[in-house]
């Protein structure tokens, strides 16, 4: 039974179509990333889920009940984009306030709240005006509240907004959490990095419409691209693969191998052991979401995958121009580099 | 079940405390409160409240109705500029049986009646002439035409049956034009005249009441004994302010200088402050929580928007109510305390305020719904809020007009004549908020609780009662314009996108 069920939703906001036939299933327990550009109407989807936005055509249920009636929402919690809390509230106060509005008890409101605030680390600030936070400690309080009533469905815009590296790893743990206790998520985010890493399912949405759908590992594999490495790069043997049909070219100190339909790397492991040269380093090249991200949008909107090259070529001679050349298949810089592009990106 | 809208309330009040607007105002309140505490209540002696009761009837002004209704001059008894009919003055005054509180004791005077005379309008040539018997007589009759006294008592006998009066020409009572028929006035009328006007100023009884001989045939002298009152209202007292710094001399009743600090200064002064503040204050409520961040917040809870909307509304109109609750009940306990006057009916200033500034706030709530404004809001709030202050100025003199026409046309026995403009200030009071009347029932509640009847009838505000709105219809007509503002801007804040 899907907890997020929605059938060819479409929303107009005067001309401008916001969504063009949205259809969208997120089952129980899911942690479900959407991804799209700015505009593309991912909050516009969450805003009709919830009944802040009312929708023109097509259907939207939470629960199997229509979405944006209270006795949903109650079941629902929900961290907006740029959020603004009453800064006239403190942490403490702003759930207890959210709380009573969520119907639940006083007692229950008094234990939960410095428990829940000690977790998004606000413990020793949740007396204060919220007025005097940060930027972080404003989303780690918007994630609390939340969460607070213990929602069977968590809606995320943006939910490391904001925050440092820490308080990432620590939403990031929270929401794995929640997952546990059967929560189902969905997140909205442009740090594509973070869904990847917390989603399991994740769908892409470009100008209103949903253009591709599925588990991150599924949206990510890249069938038949292999780097290799051995101990003894000198004695790679480069030209016995190529007089085999194999399509090969070294990336700094290993290789890149890429399989023909029909070609397996069996045959060039086999000959590796053969010669008996030593394998250090064998992984299937994977896409990042990113990848995948950037070149679906590139296909629905022409133009973006040149001012992306254009930004990282521009990046890279800077790199070079104060001598910090890396080599991009060292795994260690994985995560930074991938970080670096979604910053050019956003 | 109403746990949540109670936490809406508690919010906006949490909003209004935060911006320490409602803290600053009730700080000031309470230096107003000192300021009330620190006027203090010196009964007047007997000697010069029978002396200042005098002075009162001696004002230019026409009583009618047995003193019920009084109207302004518009000429005086001879054509010219208004005059008293006549001047009364005390001559002799003693204690017969003297009291710690003045309102209790017996005493006795003596009055002289000086009536209006043509030929001496500023009765400084000596008319004195003790060669006619005639006017020594104090049983004759009086003369082939009323003099001035005569003329005053008359009117004041004159209920609308035409037994005392004839009135000439149309909309204004020109008391040369009124003809008194010889011989109607008779000492028990003017006892009757004298008793009754003593008990609206004073609450005390006459109980002798005697007319002298004079050596003046144009004047009448009258021997007075009083009994006993204990109707603290009425008795005037000299007011000290700020713990006896300032000292006033002339003295008033009680109840009126009460209902004045009361009416004048809390509920028209200090209401309007307090109306204007909020209106202010509170016009950022409404967008604040409209704003693009804020509202999702909200919006995603589970509860209805009109629920929302209409729970800040109410938030607002707490800051009112604590505020007049505050001032009103301050005053209360401090009047109670120094003057000996606990009048529970001043507490209907509280509801009346609040109803005040309700139809206000609805206004601005449903600016502030529409643009999300508040600058937006509190322009709109006080253009509006001008609008009803103005319809309801042009209103109250129309009222006056309305109601000198009424009492002629009753005396003549005719139709009432009102100017056009009247109708139209009328129709607009009646069919828009009814700002004025509300502000007039407030001051009717105040009174009745403050003042006796007597005391009203003496300030001509009996008289009155019966002009004025009436309950059902002022909070009638108000609520139907604060439940459409209100509608129209929960229709719209349920339908709008955020």
């Amino acid at each position: 039974m899907a907890v997020i069920e929605t059938r060819d939703l479409r929303k107009r906001y005067g001309r401008v179509e916001a969504l063009r036939g949205v259809t969208l299933k997120v089952e129980p327990g899911e942690v479900f990333g959407l991804l799209g550009q700015n505009g593309a109407g991912k909050t516009t989807l969450i805003k009709i889920l919830l009944g802040i936005v009312k929708f023109g055509e097509g259907e939207a249920t939470l629960f199997h009940h229509p979405a944006g009636t209270a006795d949903v929402r109650k079941r629902v919690g929900y961290l907006p984009e740029d959020h603004r809390f009453p800064e006239y509230h403190s942490a403490y106060s702003l759930l207890d306030y959210y709380g009573t509005l969520y119907g639940m008890p006083k007692d229950d409101r008094r234990t939960k709240i410095p428990e829940l605030l000690d977790q998004v680390g606000l413990a020793s600030r949740m007396h204060d005006k919220i007025r005097t936070y940060s930027k972080g400690m404003k989303q780690r309080t918007g994630v609390a509240q939340a969460i607070f009533h213990d929602p069977e469905l968590i809606f995320l815009d943006e939910p490391t907004d904001g925050v440092d590296p820490v308080g990432r790893q620590e939403i990031r743990e929270i929401i794995e959490e929640r997952r546990r206790k059967g929560a189902t998520v969905f997140v909205n985010s442009h740090l594509l990095g973070e869904i990847e890493m917390m989603c399991d399912r994740v769908a892409i949405m470009q100008r209103g419409e949903l253009i591709r759908e599925g588990t991150v590992q599924e949206l990510t594999a890249q069938r038949g691209v292999f780097i290799l490495g051995v101990e003894e790069r000198d004695a790679f043997p480069e030209a016995e693969l190529r007089q085999m049909g194999y399509n090969l070219r070294a990336v700094r100190d290993r290789w890149e191998i890429t399989l023909a339909d029909g070609q397996s790397i069996d045959p060039v492991l086999q000959l590796i052991r053969d010669k008996g040269l030593r394998l250090t380093h064998m992984v299937e090249k994977r896409q990042t979401l990113e990848d995948i991200f950037v070149s679906l949008v590139e296909a629905a909107e022409p133009g973006v995958e040149a001012r992306r090259k254009k930004r990282l070529a521009a990046r890279d001679r800077d790199r070079d121009d104060r001598g910090r050349g890396r080599d991009p298949y060292d795994d260690r810089y994985r995560d930074d580099d991938r970080r670096g592009r979604r910053e050019d990106y956003r | 079940m109403m746990t949540k809208p109670i936490a809406i309330l508690k919010d906006s009040l949490r909003e209004a405390w935060d911006s320490k607007t409602l803290l600053v105002m009730l700080v000031l309140a309470g230096l107003f409160l000192i300021g009330v505490a620190s006027i203090g209540y010196t009964q007047a002696t007997p000697q010069s409240v029978f002396e200042n009761y005098l002075k009162d009837l001696s004002e230019p002004v026409l009583r009618l109705d047995r003193g019920k209704r009084i109207l302004p001059m518009t000429r005086g008894p001879d054509g010219g500029p208004p005059r008293a009919l006549a001047n009364y003055t005390l001559t002799t005054f003693r204690a017969i049986k003297e009291a710690g509180h003045y309102p209790n004791g017996e005493y006795e005077f003596t009055l002289i009646v000086k009536p209006f005379d043509p030929t001496n309008p500023d009765g400084k040539k000596d008319e004195t002439k003790k060669d006619d018997p005639k006017k020594d007589d104090p049983k004759k009759e009086a003369g082939p035409e009323a003099d001035g006294f005569e003329t005053a008592v008359a009117l004041w006998h004159e209920d609308g049956s035409g037994r005392f009066l004839k009135i000439e020409g149309r909309n204004e009572l020109d008391p040369s034009k009124v003809k008194v028929r010889v011989g109607a006035v008779t000492d028990e009328m003017v006892r009757d005249y004298f008793a009754t006007e003593l008990e609206r100023h004073t609450q005390v009884p006459i109980t002798e009441f005697e007319r002298l001989m004079t050596e003046n045939p144009k004047e009448r002298m009258y021997r007075v004994k009083t009994g006993p009152s204990s109707e603290p209202r009425v008795w005037p007292v000299k007011l000290s302010l700020l713990f006896g710094l300032f000292q006033s001399e002339i003295p008033l009743p009680l109840g009126v200088i009460l209902y004045l600090i009361q009416d004048i200064v809390i509920s028209s002064v200090g209401g309007m402050i307090i109306i204007l503040i909020a209106v202010i204050v509170t016009a950022f409520f409404i967008p604040n929580m409209l704003r693009p961040g804020s509202v999702v917040m909200l919006l995603s809870k589970p509860i209805s928007r009109t629920t929302l909307l209409l729970f800040k509304y109410f938030g607002g109109l707490f800051f009112v109510l604590i505020l007049s609750t505050f001032v009103v009940g301050g005053v209360w306990l401090i009047t109670g305390i120094r003057a000996g006057v606990w009048a529970p009916g001043v507490f209907a200033v509280v509801p009346l305020m609040t109803l005040s500034f309700a139809i206000l706030y609805a206004v601005s709530t449903l600016a502030a719904v529409l643009t999300r404004n508040s600058i937006v809001a509190i322009l709109v709030t006080v253009a509006f809020g001008g609008l009803l202050w103005l319809v309801g100025k042009v209103e109250s003199i129309a009222a006056v007009f309305r109601y000198q026409a009424d009492a002629l046309a009753e005396l003549k026995k005719e139709e009432p004549e009102y100017p056009t403009w009247t109708k139209i200030a009328g129709g607009l009071n009646r069919a828009l908020p009814r700002w004025h009347d509300i502000d007039v029932l407030t001051g009717h509640a105040v009174m009745d609780s403050l003042m006796t009847l007597k005391q009203q009838e003496a300030r001509g505000e009996a008289a009155l009662e019966k002009h004025q709105p009436s309950w059902g219809g002022t909070i009638g007509v108000t609520a139907v314009w604060i439940v459409a503002f209100l509608a129209l801007a929960c229709w719209w804040f349920s339908v709008k996108d955020y």
